[in-house]
Order: structure tokens, then sequence, then C-alpha cells
């Protein structure tokens, strides 16, 4: 039947004849509509033929009920098999005699393919019959397709392939059309798709019409490059317009064709991708596609199953694995694409998405994901109207939108407070700064080292060549710090120097986006976030150099995002997603500061107190909390689980011990570490936690801000010895004084919120009291810590300083294989007593991370040390050599003239130079890491081979040959997981008695010497699995095509 | 309103606390370490012996073989070809050595150092005298020998003296010709114990001898306590008395002498504002002085200066020399006496000075005798050691003996001190490079 309108306004060729074709599955849903939109076009096409592919849903009565002419298919019936039936049901052309005889046809016949969720606008036809009349070289020509939804929504322009076979239009997602891609009304494609082509008949029925292996998807791109590589040009002409669901491919619908394994459209649709290009391209291409096509699957695989999809990463394996058991159907495609060809596969090479643009588009798209991130900050009212009455200026969004010129947005930027605080602050750490350029070291911060690299692999050592040895598990910080340092390109050092200066602005950033996250107005905000900027303890930490504690102070304000929800009032439920992210965000924070982790689980069992009375969700929060706790404290293994049985080290912060003063001035944190912090300089925290505790909305932090403070207070009061030190010390309150800043920032800004208009409404009370002393203490804190940064940052303990504690040549003599060590002495007067302090290094300095792998001090090796600074004892250097110290340096060599002659006495000691700086002796004897002792009986008929054999070793094992049977002897302390292999035999160690590691070895040959480090490779894998485990489930699920609304898909 | 106060208390409470049970820095153990006494080895001839308060000190000859030291048989010990080494916590031991009919000379045993001032000893022909250096311990030590004479400064010799063992070099080896010298020897690697001799002989005409402490680092004040003066003994007469002193700085010092006696203090008249050219030894001749029978000699200077004083006279009936030092002030101390009769000079500022006197078989007995500025006590035969207590003044100490082998004196050095120091600690700081020293 035909619906074609009797005349239309246009002037058409009238040879041209169009026979739309109109396949139809389930699509009752749209139906009407595209019948409608049919029958309403201007030029309509001449015969209008339905195919129906056994639908269920009524669509075959909507189609009975239009009177349209019907076939009825299998309902596993292919797009290319419906069409092609309805193709064979057209009457064939009319033929004439040409006056030279040729039979031709007197019209050109064109296929209209039609789907049922697509609506043509009125003018679609005519307008593809006007631009494919003018190019008679025109074999397929295809609309502009936009959404079915949101109409402005464009869709499609042409299609073609990305090189890993994925279909690619070439725009943005979202994108909008306002005709910026319609250029002269057509354009030049490789492929149009199926829905509302135009496609010449003769063209369909000379290239054996759509390919049979391609049921659904990617036929269209096929049919494109085979319609190119027979000679004829394809065309999206921009102003004929389709409006189409997709539904398909966006799973609005179960797809039910033959081969269309699963019902999944996602499996189909890559393993298409793949078939079209195998297919198609030039056979010595292929090998090169097929790793593409494996390598992109994987990693979308991969991608897909990080968004917790794991249907979809099943779907692009699948897709391959199916691709390749079929390579019959492939060998058959390829041949009958042969034969149809004109032109070579080249051709279609210009049409394919150049990579640029693939990678312009990806990055656009990581762009957007970011851009709503920041667009979802809540719109700041409060502080926009305290601010636009206090300074008079309006910076709502709306005033930002009016203000096109240039020099009006300089100065909007320039007088916006945050810009100008961040300013302020980054000038006046430059200046702070100036004696902290390069390498820093100084008060508790020892060198961070040069790479990244080192730093790991030093954590994943059971056995730690440190001093004289140590299985000492290392500290998370360690792997941390290398991580961070990666923004340097793995450079800590350079980090630790950027970040130094930076850190002030970081944090005062940090907050910033803290308190506007919690809807706070923005000069509030920025108010709040420079006295956290300026705050004590962040100074302190810098110039002290509690690195931890200054990565801390800019990393709890993010993470305290990531906890809020947890607190909020609205949220009731708590999901498993935000546990695993808390518990990520927990575990970040333990590892700078253990005392965090213990400020945690105080809080989280006070707040699950409050919900007591609920039962349910007593226990769910219960277990979740649980979960938090346990999670983050597994995420810290192995390091943590030494903690259980050390619980002394609980509270012990990452840095070099320093001297504090008493408990007491902890509360106005300030507590005059190394001396280096002037009096006056005083922190707000415990001001504001007392004032806060009185105000009813800010309660519960200034719980935290006391609680914090108290055990900041307690944890102070403790004296521990620090791994590897002897005396002890109190310990750095660092991490609880860090939360409880934070949350006094967090209270002072919930206070500070609509006061101004609450005071001016009420009469003179105590609040308005509080109010000013709050406010003298806010302004004198900043003030006076900034004064202290700037003008005495040269007096802090944390500078530019020398880049080793080891004389340079040292370092290079000792970076041989016999490993020999370097014993650094210093003498000083501690309470009136002349001390001697020593450490024991290799051929280079101990990393700051290394700190909490120290090995414990050596009663033998400290009577030794006393020996030999008292010049008495019988030859105290023999010791030295046996525990492989070849050299021994006095610091301080002018100083300590008299001792160094008093050491020269000793014998086994010669003095190698002396300078200012410091003297250095050899010890004399066999110095080095391993030795070989020929057993003893062996010795006497071995004439002259009774010596002491030196040995090569690596850093951690070694690898050697003994001549005979005797004692391998390791200078380093006894260890029971050291092992040798000798002869196909692992041998047990022996403690020798100096107490260092042995093995006697039967007789002579080659032995392995390595440190067995299951126990501690078992505890780093149980890290990863947890912190696997938790970025897994933390991370944001990915949607499927079904979730998102129609609006967002077409 | 109640629930936040109860939380300020139940805070104030954990803060107090905290302030309570505030940890102190675990106390580290500490290490007593005396220093060793060396005694030096005889020398051609020379008879002498080692004495201590008692026969439980320790001592060891010092070679190449042990170390460890043994009780004696006796609190006596001879001289012996070989240096000897004593355990510090006895009394300083004296040593008493003669040369049959030819001379009588005092010294103390003193601990290894890195530095000696010796103000004394001549290189000219009559000179017999000899430096001896003991390194008691098992690593060489290389010492500069810094010389002086009235001619200025001497080229430096250096010395290396091997481990546990002890080399003696004659005077005239340093700087032949020179008449008046001064020393100064200073370690550059290791301790080492020196010991000067000074013998004259001119012809067969014996001058004397004594062995010469070791005098104060240069310093602009200094006290030589127990000078023999002429009315030491009944046939004694003091032929010349001269002060040598040095400038070891470069500007010339301006020094005033003070004389100091039983009966008083007073500044003698030619010596009060003397100019002494510096790098130069000078000798300044006290005859003018008062004749006493022990007398002390008070030095103040504008620069640092070291002295001496060497008294040439006939005592008995026989020429002798005698060599008295600047000494360091001290309090505290224990010295063993040779149980022969003699003289302590003591000058103090002190009213009275007690001490205990230790005699044969640990008889005890307490002294206390006045003093106005010096105090001379005369020693019994039976004293075997004094021990003045910790509380007493400062003062300077002076040991005086005439016999009929000769005069001798010597200034008496402080006692060790046992020096307290803390067990070595390991301490990360050390890990923290300083500031580069620009």
């Amino acid at each position: 039947m035909s619906i074609a309108p009797d005349a239309t306004g246009l002037n058409l060729p009238t040879q041209q004849r169009v026979s739309a074709i109109l396949v139809t599955h389930n699509g009752a849903r749209w139906l009407p509509e595209v019948v409608a939109a049919l029958s309403s076009q201007e030029r309509g096409p001449d015969y209008l033929l339905a195919v129906d592919t056994g639908s269920t849903d009524g669509s075959v009565e909507l189609l009975q009920n239009s009177r349209i002419d019907l076939i009825s298919a299998a309902h596993d019936c292919g797009f290319g098999a419906a069409v092609a039936l309805a193709v064979a049901h057209l009457p064939p052309l009319p033929e004439v005699l040409s006056e030279s005889g040729e039979s031709h046809h007197r019209e050109s016949e064109w296929l209209w393919l039609i789907h049922d969720d697509c609506a043509p606008a009125p003018d679609a036809l005519a307008q593809l019959l006007a631009a494919v009349a003018e190019r008679p070289n025109v074999g397929v020509a295809g609309p502009k397709i936009l959404g079915w939804h949101d109409r402005n929504h464009l869709l499609e322009i042409g299609v073609t392939l990305a090189h890993n076979g994925a279909r690619w239009t070439g725009l943005e997602r979202n994108e909008r059309d306002q005709g910026q891609h319609d250029g002269d009304g057509t354009i030049p494609v490789l492929a149009v798709s199926t829905a509302g082509a135009l496609i010449r008949r003769d063209l369909f029925e000379e290239i054996g019409g759509f390919d049979q292996n391609l049921p659904l998807f990617r036929d269209d791109v096929d049919f494109g490059m085979r319609a190119r590589m027979a000679g004829y040009a394809v065309l999206c002409v921009t102003a004929a317009k389709l409006f189409h669901a997709e539904a398909a491919a966006t799973e609005r619908r179960a797809i039910d064709v033959a081969g269309g394994a699963f019902h999944r459209p996602h499996l189909l649709d890559r393993r298409h991708a793949a078939f079209v290009l195998l297919a198609n391209l030039p056979l010595w291409t292929l090998p090169w596609i097929v790793l593409r096509i494996f390598a992109s699957s994987i990693i979308r695989a991969l991608g897909y199953l990080l968004a917790k999809l794991p249907g979809y990463a099943l779907d692009e394996i699948a897709a391959v694995a199916l691709l390749f058991t079929r390579l019959d159907r492939l060998r058959i495609a390829r041949r009958s694409r042969r034969k149809k060809r004109l032109l070579p596969a080249r051709v279609i090479r210009p049409f394919l998405a150049p990579w640029s643009e693939q990678i312009k588009l990806g990055a656009m798209r990581v762009r957007d994901l970011l851009l709503r991130r920041i667009e979802r900050v809540p719109d700041p009212v409060v502080g926009n109207i305290s601010l636009s009455e206090s300074n008079g200026t309006n910076d709502s969004d709306e005033g930002e939108l009016l203000a096109p010129s240039a020099t009006h947005f300089w100065r909007q930027a320039f007088t916006r407070p945050l810009f100008l605080a961040t300013t302020a602050l980054l000038l006046l750490s430059l200046i702070a700064s100036r004696s902290r350029f390069g390498a820093l070291a100084g008060g508790a911060f020892a060198l961070v080292g040069d790479s990244s690299g080192a730093l790991l692999r030093g954590y994943g050592e059971s056995w730690h060549a440190l001093g004289v040895g140590s299985s000492r598990a290392g500290h998370p910080f360690s792997a941390l710090l290398a991580l961070f340092a990666l923004v340097t390109g793995g450079n800590p050092s350079l980090f630790v120097a950027a970040l130094f200066i930076l850190a002030p602005t970081l944090a005062l950033l940090a907050m910033y986006l803290f308190v506007r996250k919690s809807g706070v107005g923005q000069l509030i905000a920025v108010t709040t976030a420079l006295l956290y900027g300026t705050s004590t303890i962040l100074l302190t930490s810098v110039s002290v150099g509690y690195l931890s504690t200054v990565l801390l102070v800019i990393i709890a304000p993010l993470t305290a995002l990531v906890f809020k929800p947890i607190f909020s009032r609205e949220i009731t439920t708590l999901s498993w997603r935000r546990t695993c992210a808390s518990a990520l965000a927990l575990a970040l924070l333990a590892a700078l500061s253990f005392q965090v982790l213990v400020l945690a689980i105080f809080i989280l069992a006070a707040h699950l107190w409050t919900f007591r009375k609920e039962r349910d969700q007593f226990r769910q929060r219960a277990i979740q909390y649980l979960t938090i706790v346990a999670s983050s404290f597994l995420s810290l293994a192995p390091w943590s689980l030494s903690l259980l049985t050390n619980p002394a080290y609980l509270f012990l912060d990452q840095g070099v011990p320093v001297a504090l003063s008493a408990p007491i001035s902890v509360l106005t944190g300030n507590f005059q570490p190394s001396d280096a912090v002037p009096g006056y300089v005083v922190s707000i925290a415990l001001v504001v936690g007392v004032v806060a505790l009185f105000a009813k909305r800010t309660f519960n932090e200034a719980l935290v801000i006391i609680g914090s403070l108290a055990l900041a207070a307690l944890v102070s009061a403790v004296n521990i010895a620090a791994y590897g030190n002897s005396l002890t010390s109190p310990l750095w309150p660092g991490g609880l004084l860090v939360i409880a800043t934070l949350f006094s920032c967090i209270a002072l800004a919930r206070l500070s919120q609509g006061r101004r208009q609450w005071l001016q409404e009420s009469p003179l009370g105590r609040a308005h009291f509080a109010t000013v002393l709050i406010a003298v203490i806010a302004v004198y804190s900043v003030g006076a810590n900034i004064f202290w940064w700037v003008a005495e940052a040269d007096r802090v303990p944390v500078k530019t300083a020398n880049s080793s504690v080891l004389p340079a040549f040292i370092a290079t003599a000792t970076d041989n294989p016999d490993q020999p060590k370097t014993l650094i002495l210093r003498s000083e007067v501690r309470e009136q007593v002349q001390s001697f302090a020593y450490v024991i290094l290799r051929d280079r300095d101990v990393r700051m991370s290394e700190l909490a792998s120290l090995p414990d001090e050596v009663p033998l090796l400290t009577k030794t040390i006393s020996e030999i600074t008292a010049g008495v004892g019988d030859a105290p250097a023999s010791t030295l050599a046996q525990f492989g110290i070849r050299y021994l340096y006095l610091e301080n060599g002018k100083r300590n003239n008299a001792l160094a002659r008093k050491i020269d006495g000793i014998g086994g000691l010669t003095r190698l130079s002396a300078t200012a700086d410091g003297i250095l002796w050899q010890v004399s004897g066999s110095t080095t890491r391993l030795r070989f002792l020929p057993r003893s009986d062996e010795t006497k008929s071995a004439a002259g081979d009774g010596e002491i054999l030196e040995l090569p070793s690596e850093y951690v094992g070694a690898e050697f040959d003994v001549p005979s049977a005797g004692t391998v002897q390791l200078a380093e302390v006894f260890n029971g997981r050291w092992r040798a292999l000798h002869a196909g035999q692992v041998l047990l160690p022996q403690e020798s008695e100096v107490g260092l590691t042995e093995f006697e070895i039967p007789e002579g040959g080659r032995v392995v010497l390595f440190h067995d480090g299951t126990t501690h490779r078992a505890g780093v894998a149980l890290q990863v699995a947890a912190l696997g485990l938790l970025i897994f489930f933390a991370l944001p699920r990915g949607r499927r095509q079904r979730e998102l609304s129609d609006e967002e898909v077409s | 309103m109640r629930k936040p106060a109860l939380i300020l208390a139940a805070f104030t409470a954990v803060v107090v606390l905290a302030s309570v049970v505030e940890g102190e820095q675990a106390p580290r153990g500490y290490v007593e370490s005396v220093s060793t006494f060396v005694c030096p080895a005889q020398y051609r001839g020379m008879n002498g012996a080692i004495h201590f308060s008692d026969s439980t000190a320790k001592s060891a000859i010092i070679d190449g073989k042990n170390r460890s030291m043994k009780k004696g048989a006796s609190r006596v010990v001879a001289l012996g070809k070989k240096a000897r080494v004593v355990a510090g916590n006895t009394a300083t031991p004296i040593i008493v050595a003669s040369k049959s009919a030819t001379w009588l000379g005092l010294s103390q045993c003193r601990p290894s150092a890195g530095e000696f001032w010796f103000v004394g000893g001549t290189s000219d022909v009559t000179s017999l005298g000899y430096f001896q250096f003991v390194n008691e311990n098992l690593g060489k030590a290389i010492i500069d020998v810094e010389l002086w004479s009235e001619d200025g400064s001497e080229s430096t010799r250096t010395l290396t003296i091997p481990g546990r063992s002890m080399k003696s070099f004659p005077l005239t080896t340093f700087m032949p010709g020179k008449k008046v010298t001064t020393f100064h020897i200073v370690s550059r690697s290791g301790l080492i114990r020196a010991a000067l001799f000074d013998e004259r002989r001119k012809g067969l005409t014996n001058y004397g001898g004594d062995f010469v402490a070791p005098a104060v680092t240069p310093a602009q004040k200094f006290v030589i306590p127990g000078i023999p003066g002429a009315k030491i003994g009944k046939k004694s007469k003091v032929t010349s008395q001269k002060l040598r002193l040095f400038v070891p700085g470069e500007s010339d010092a301006i020094i005033q002498v003070t004389y100091i006696s039983p009966s008083g203090i007073f500044a003698p008249i030619g010596l009060d504002s003397l100019r002494i050219p510096a790098q130069k030894v000078v000798e300044v001749d006290l005859k003018s002085l008062p004749k006493s029978q022990l007398f002390s000699i008070g030095v103040s200077a504008s620069e640092p200066v070291v002295g001496a004083i060497l008294t040439r006279g006939r005592f008995g009936n026989r020429s002798e020399i005698a060599w008295s030092t600047s000494t360091n002030v001290s309090t505290g101390e224990q010295i063993a006496l040779p149980e022969k009769s003699g003289w302590l000079s003591i000058v103090t500022d002190a009213p009275k000075v007690s001490f205990t006197v230790l005699g044969a078989r640990g008889k005890k007995s307490t002294v206390t005798i006045k003093v106005d500025s010096m105090a001379i006590w005369k020693v019994p035969e039976s004293a075997r050691a004094i021990q003045f207590s910790t509380r007493a003044a400062k003062m300077s100490l002076a040991f005086a003996m005439l016999n009929s082998s000769g005069l001798a004196t010597t200034s008496l050095a402080p006692a060790l001190t046992k020096e307290l120091t803390a067990l070595p600690v390991v301490d990360s700081g050390l890990f923290v490079p300083t500031a580069p020293s620009s």
C-alpha cells in the first residue's frame, strides 16, 4: 500500500523512486510515532513495506491497523536478513531499452530503511533525495540522527570505526546540535546508521545486502565500508533529521537475534566490531589488528571490573573468544568481499577515526567528569550574603556570568578572598623557606632518599641492611612516601622540599574545600582555611621536620570529606561503599600517624553508642565500624601486626625523636620541640574547644577537640625509646593535635556561620564576649604564627643540609662487595656528664622512612664503644671488626682532640684523616660483612690455608664458594630466619659467641645465603589484598546502559 | 550547662593525670673511668724506687706482652729498665731517685696526656739530661716536640713512639749548644707520658741533677710552690736561683713576681714589672730575694707564660740542682710519700689546712696547720701518704727533700679525678646531617 501523498511542494526529479522498509521487533513503545512520522513526510516514500521479526508486544496489530504492507519473519531474524527479505518482496524495476539496445532501469530506485524506534523529521526524505539527486556517485545517504527524548542531543552524523573496532561518531558525550557539524549540508562519511539510511537498490543488490553474520550492530559500518570499496560515496545529509531511541544498543529491549548469544547486546557489539575490522581490512594488517583487539578488550575488561560491571567485562572477553571460534565465517566473508571489491581497502583509511581525535575525546571525557564533580559544590549562599554585605562586591555566579570583559574577570579574581589568601600565604611561605631549598634535614627529619623505587624495594625486604641488620617490618609510610613522590618524578627528596614550601598553601586549600563542601560561606571558609594553613601544629611540624604530620595536616580535611557522611544525621544507612572508602581513608591517615586510628576507634565507639536504642541500626553500624577499623589495620600489615606484640609503639610517629616540653604545654599546641618554637606561638584548639562545648551545634566537634587534646597530653607524657635508640624520649603527639586543630577550625566555621546577624539581633551578653575573645585569639594566632614562621625561619632545625652524614669517600669506599660498616661517634655533654652517642651506617645514609626498621642496641657494641672512648679494655677494636665495622668516624674533630688522642692509643685503629668536621680511623683486621673461618682441625693439616677468607656479598643475600668445611659468619646480629643453601640442603643458622649469625658448612662448595622472608611476604600480601579489596569496593560502581535515564542516552 | 562542665572537669583530670605520670627519661648507666699513672724507667746508673701509699696498688711493666696489672709484694717498687703503669685508683705514687754521691731527684708518676710543657734542662756541653717518652697504649704515638731556647724558636722534631714501649733521647740531640731550653710536647696521635731529667757535669765536676716536672699550660697567673732557700739545711748555700720564663704567644709580656713565704707576701722591687720578649726563653735572677728555708713565687703576666725555677748551690758537701715548677691548684689530694723526712709546702688563700696522714700499718692521724699564704709542714719519716679532704681549699703543693744524696724538690700534681661518663647511647639523631658549615 502506498501512503505517499499525491503531490509535494518540492521539485523533485521524477525518476527517483523510494521504497521504505520498516523493520519492527517489539517496538510498540515507539511505533505509533514512527508511523506518524512516516506518513507526515513532505515527500513520502513511493512504497512502504514493514517486516516484523516475531514481535510479541502488539507491534503487528499496530502495523495492521495502520494498513501497512507487512511481511512476518522469524523472531531470531537479524536486521540485515529482514531487509533482504523485504527487498526480495519489492516489485522489480521496469526495464527500458536504450537507443544503443542495452537494457537499463529508467528510474533509480532507493531503499529507505526505517527502524521501529526512529522517527524521521517531516522533510527528512525530501532532503535526502535532494542531496543524492545532485550526486550521482552516492550509494548511501543518511540523515543526521538526534535523540528521541532530547531532540537537541546529537547522536550521529555518520559513523566510522575507532582503531580497536569501537563504533566512532566523533561526537562528544551529550553534544548539543547547534549546526556545528553541518558544513555545506553534506558530509562524506565511512558509513551511516541503518536508521533512516537511503540506499541505492542496485548497490544493495550488487554487494549482497547486509552481512548476515552481523544480525545487529556494526552491520551499518560494514555496509558503508563495502559500499565505499565498491566505488560509491556515502554521505550524511545534515539537513535531514531523524530522532532515534537506540533501543537495542541502550538495552531498552531484549536482543532476540540468531547468534545473539545470551541476549547480551554488549557482547554482540564487541564481537561484531572485531568482525568488521577483520573482514574488511587488508590481510597484511590483520596480525596487528588482532593484537589490538586483544589488548583493548583486556584493558576494557579490567576497567569494567573496577567499575564493578563484571557482566560487561565478561562480554569483552567472550566476544573475542567467540569470534575466534568461528574463523570459517570470517574466511567466507573476506572471500565474498574480495570478489565484489572495486577499490582497494585503503580507500576507507581516511575515514577511520584518527588517534589524535580518540585521545582528545578521552581527555575531554575525563575533564567533564572532573568538572561535574566540582560543579556539585553547593552554591555558596550564606557566604555570599555576608560577603556582599561586608565589602559590597557581588561575586555570585550570576555576577560572573554577567562580567564577560577580561579586565573585569582579573579584577574579580584578584579581589576574591581565596585568591588573596592563597597568594599571600604562598608568598610568605616562599620567604619563610629561604633556608629550606634543596635537600633538607634537621630536627626530627633525616634524609628521605632520591628514589621512590629504592624506598619501595626496601619496604618489600624482610631483612634490612641497616646498622647491624634488622628484621623489623618497614613502616607503611615508606611505601606511601614513595607513591607521593611520584608527583615529583619519583624523587622523594624533591617532593619533600616542594611540600615543605607549599604545605601551608595546600593545607589552606584542603581546608577551604572541606568547609565549602560543608556549606559554609566563602569569607568564613577562607578565614577558617587561613587559620588551618597557618596552624601551630603545621608550622611546627615543618620547622621541626615531622614529615608525616605535615602530610597529615594536608590530607586530613580531604579524608574528612569521606568520613562526613558517617556522622551525618540525614543518612541513616551507611553504604558498604562508603564503609570501604572510610576504611581506606583511615588507613591512609594511620600510615601517617597511628594516633589517628586510635582516636578514630574512640570516636566510632562513641558514635555507635548513639544508636544503642535502635537495635538493627546498632548491629549494622557495629559491623561496619568494625570493618572500618579492622580493614584499615590490616591495610597496614605487616607493620601493624608487629604492633600487636609491641603496643608501646602504637603512638610513635615517624621521625628522629626530639626533645619536647611537659604535657601541659601540649594543650597550647606549642610544646617547644627542640626549643625551636618561641613561647608566643599558640594554637587556638583549646580555647575553641572550650567555647564550642557550650554551643549546641558544635558540641560534637568540641568533644573531639577536648578528647584528642586530653589524649595528646597523655601521649606526650609517655617516654619510650624509639626504634634503634637507647634513650627514651617523649612521644610526639602530632597526629592527635592535627585532629584537634582540624576540628577546632571546623567548629570555628560552624560557630561563625550567621553569627554576625545573630549578634546584631540579640542583646549584649556572654556570647558577644566569647565571640570577641575567639576573634582576638584567632587573629593573634594567625599573626603570631606567621610572624614566627617568616621572621625566624632560619633559626629552626630543618634546613638545607649536607647531603650525607657519611664523608663522601667512605660512602664510596664502603660501596663494594665487602659491605663494611662505619661507626659514627659523637661526643656531647648531656646533663653535665660527658657522654657519647653512636650509630652504625652502611654505604649510605639511613632514610627517614627506615627509622622504624632500625635494629635494637647491641649491648656488646655499647660496651666496646665505652672502652674505646675511655681508652681502656683489651683490644676493643677487634670487637668492631667482628661486627664488620671498618671505619670509626668521630664527629667534630676540632673540639674532640683529646678524645681523638685517646682513641689513637687504642690498638687496632689507624687514623686515616683528620679534618675540622671529623676524624676517621680504620679498624684493622678483617672487617668484611661475610667471612669464612676454616674448621680448626683442618687449619693444621692444610698449611697456610687456615686464614680467614673474606667473602663477597650483596646488599642482603650472598652467593659464594667455600674451599673447605668451616664456619661462615655474617657480621650481623643473629636472626633465625637466615638460611644457607649448600649441596642441596638448607642449613639453619647458629648464634656466635658475640651474637652474630653463622653457619656450619660441612664441606667445600657453593653456598647461597638468603633471608627467608615468607612471613614478611605473607604480611605484605595481606596488606595488598586488604588494600585491593578496599579500593575495589570503594570505587564508584559503573551504571549499565539500561540503568541510564532515557534523557541521558537519546 | 552541667554536661560541658562535667566534660571540662574530666578533661582537667586527665591533663593533671598526664602531668603526674609524666615519664622521666630512663636513666642510663654511667661508666667511671680513671686513667692510669705512668712511671718512667731508670736511666744510666740511676737508682730509685716508686713509692705507693700501700701494697695494694696494682702495676705492670710496659712491654709488648701483657697488660694485666698485678699487686706488688711491697709498697715500694724499684725503678726498672722498663717503664711501669700503675692503676689509677690509688694515691699518686712518688719516685725518689738518686745517683750515688751525685744527686737526688724527686718525681711523681703521672697519667699519659696529649700535651706537656717542660721549662727546664739545658743542651750545652754540661748537659747529661734526657727526655723519656713512654707510650703505655697499644697504638703508636706520634708526637711533635716544639723547642725554644734563648735564641728563639728551634725546628720542631717529630718522634714516633711505638705502642707499649719507651724511648729516651739525650737533651743534646734536640738543640745542641743551647743553654736555656723550653719544650712543648704535643701528640698528633696517641697519648704519652713524657719525663725530663736534668743532670749537669762539667769535666769531672758534678753539678747535680733533678727531674723537671711538667709545667702548667701557659697562663697569665701561676704559682711555683716549695722553692728551696738558703736556710733549708745547715750547710746549705744557694749559689744561684733563676726564674726561667717563656712567652709562647706573639707579643712580649709584662710580668710581676710576688714572693710568697710563711711570713707573708711581698712584691720585690725590680721584679714587679719585667718585660719578657716573646718566643725567647729568658732567665730572671732571683738573688735579691730574702733568705728563707722554703718559699714560693707567684707570677702574673700580661700574656700567657710558662715558668720554672732552677736552684743551684752546695748542699751538704756537694753541688746540687733542683727544679721547682708551676703546678695546678687542686683539692682533695691523695699523695704517696716516700717514708723519708722532707718538707711539704702548701700555698693557699685559706687560713688553715687540715689533712690526714697515713702512717705505717694503716695508722691515721689528722694534722691541722695555720696558713698565712704559705705553710711548711715537716713530713715525718713515718708518713706514707697524705690525704686532703675533697672539701679542702684550693692549694698548690710541693715536696722537698734534703739528705746525703742531695737536694730535690717536686711540685705535686693534682691527683687523678675519677671521670664519670655516661654509657654510650645509640641515637638516631646522628642520622640527621647537619647544615653545611658556611
